[in-house]
């Protein structure tokens, strides 16, 4: 800041004004003048140093702000790439769909569709089949603004016609103003792959069980049989050839051939069990053939009144022999046992159907089931028969696993079937076994 | 910054009266008399607000107003 004193001279003047001093002053001067124009320019040195601190403050301040947004906007990107990272690497599929298209994908999700890369229609993703409950899934998570589970499937590829279950979840979220919607996902096939090794075990398991019951009974009664059997035919043919006005020889041939028919039967049975295939099964021939073979019982044969009531022409249902003839045995075995102590012992074996089922009632004479025990009867390894390891059971009396009604159960459920059943203890049940016309497997 | 003057005059009688003049209004003065020996003061301590006569002796007052500006801290 300065003051110039000088000679009144212009040029000097003009001079002093170009080098911006403050002031200019001319002599001759009063001191009070000087003294004045000091103060102004000390005053307007000290307005510019201020102003010079508050512009190095207002640069320090711009350079921090500079300074943290940059390390803010690196830890931002730091966050951002951690969440893509972990959305990316976790063990589930996810999406990120905006309107209808796949905004984000993760690596599970692309590997489940068994591509690359995808940015599309997210329906190009969906199985044909359920595309329309995922549309609708998809709008109501948008619309409710709520979570959603939905089953459905992925295809994988896109001409390999092949696809995927899946079980998926939908959650709303909002993304850059943008209504979107993420799905979850998971592939379901491992487990209902391991669902169904675990059924296949578990009746592999009552088939092993249930074979080796059979095959001694059958193999026993072919033995026994078939030797005696071929003895007397082979005699009586020779006494037929002899004397073949003998009426009693023909009665005999014709008897052997109806053992032999029996003895047949009893083999195609167990051909019939060793089958997984689907096929069209009657239940009235089923039926017949379960009873013959519990004829083989002599309990059954001699203490057990049977009476078939069976509709003629009953539609064929489709399934495993096997299936069905162990659901059936089953609870033809309990009505048996059921009637153990009763003193009229009357199996009944009715079917019927209409439009839609077709109907199966077995029912006993037997003790009944109290109702306390109605909800435990289907529980596995539950049963009021004595184990067959039971030393204290009298050697006659029925025994049991409590597996029988589990297995039926398996049945049921496979097959999508109605069980029921009505009990009046002391007079007896009629268990209802309901077939729809229609079978699938489920 | 408190007031501090430095006063650049050849003239001793016109510097001297200044000089008390300030002294007695309680504000510290460095009185010089040649461009030499303002700038040696300048560069030793800095002065608010410097008076300088533009017509010295053989020096021209203006070859100090240049570098009094560049030594300022309000520059």
């Amino acid at each position: 800041m300065i003051i110039i004193t000088g000679r009144e001279d212009l040029t000097y003047a003009q001079q002093a004004i170009r080098l911006q001093v403050f002031d200019y002053i001319t002599k001759p001067f009063h001191l009070k003048t000087v003294w004045q124009a000091v103060q102004n320019a000390y005053k307007h040195y000290q307005v510019l140093l201020e102003e010079k601190e508050l512009l190095r403050k207002k640069e320090a301040y711009a350079h921090q702000l500079e300074k943290e947004v940059r390390e803010k906007t690196e830890t931002l990107k730091q966050t951002a790439l951690f969440y893509r990272e972990l959305a990316n690497e976790i063990p589930f599929g996810i999406m990120f769909v905006a309107e209808e298209q796949v905004t984000f994908i993760n690596k599970m999700a692309l590997k489940i569709c068994g591509q690359n890369q995808y940015e599309g229609p997210v329906y190009d993703l969906i199985h044909a089949d359920k595309r329309k409950s995922f549309k609708r899934i998809l709008t109501e998570t948008r619309q409710q603004e709520q979570s959603y589970m939905l089953r459905f499937r992925i295809k994988v590829g896109n001409h390999t016609g092949q696809s995927v279950p899946v079980r998926g979840w939908f959650y709303p979220m909002r993304y850059h103003d943008q209504k979107g919607v993420i799905i979850v996902f998971s592939d379901q096939s491992p487990l209902m792959e391991s669902r169904h090794k675990e059924r296949r075990y578990k009746t592999e398991y009552f088939k092993e069980y249930n074979l080796s019951l059979i095959g001694q009974l059958a193999s026993g009664i072919a033995h026994n049989l078939n030797t005696p059997l071929s003895i007397i035919q082979g005699n009586a043919e020779l006494l037929s050839l002899k004397h073949p006005e003998l009426e009693e020889t023909r009665l005999i041939l014709r008897q052997t051939e109806h053992m032999g028919k029996q003895i047949a039967n009893l083999i195609k049975k167990g051909k019939n069990e060793l089958t997984r295939e689907r096929e069209d099964v009657d239940l009235n021939q089923l039926i017949r053939e379960e009873i013959e073979f519990a004829r083989a019982n002599l309990y059954f044969k001699h203490y057990i009144t049977t009476r078939l009531e069976l509709a003629p022409k009953i539609p064929l249902v489709n399934g495993v022999y096997y299936d069905f003839s162990v659901c059936i045995s089953a609870l033809i075995q309990n009505a048996v046992d059921s009637m153990y102590e009763q003193e009229t012992r009357v199996l009944t074996i009715q079917t019927s159907f209409d439009a839609t089922h077709i109907r199966l009632d077995i029912r006993d004479t037997g003790v009944g089931i109290p109702p306390e025990n109605h909800k435990l009867i289907f529980e596995p390894f539950y049963s009021t028969k004595p184990d067959y390891t039971d030393k204290d059971r009298p050697l006659k009396m029925p025994w049991g696993n409590g597996l029988g009604l589990t297995m039926v159960m398996e049945v049921v459920e496979q097959y999508n079937l109605e069980l029921t059943f009505e009990s009046t203890p002391g007079k007896g049940t009629t268990f209802t076994l309901k077939f729809p016309r229609r079978m699938d497997e489920h | 910054m408190a007031l501090k003057i430095l006063i650049l005059d050849d003239d001793p009688h016109l510097g001297h009266s200044m000089h008390a003049y300030f002294q007695n209004k309680g504000v510290t003065c460095t009185l010089v008399e040649n461009v030499e020996q303002a700038e040696q003061a300048t560069a030793r301590e800095s002065f608010p607000v410097a008076l300088v006569d533009l017509v010295l002796g053989q020096n021209s007052g203006f070859r100090f107003v240049e570098f009094f500006k560049k030594n300022t801290p309000t520059r």
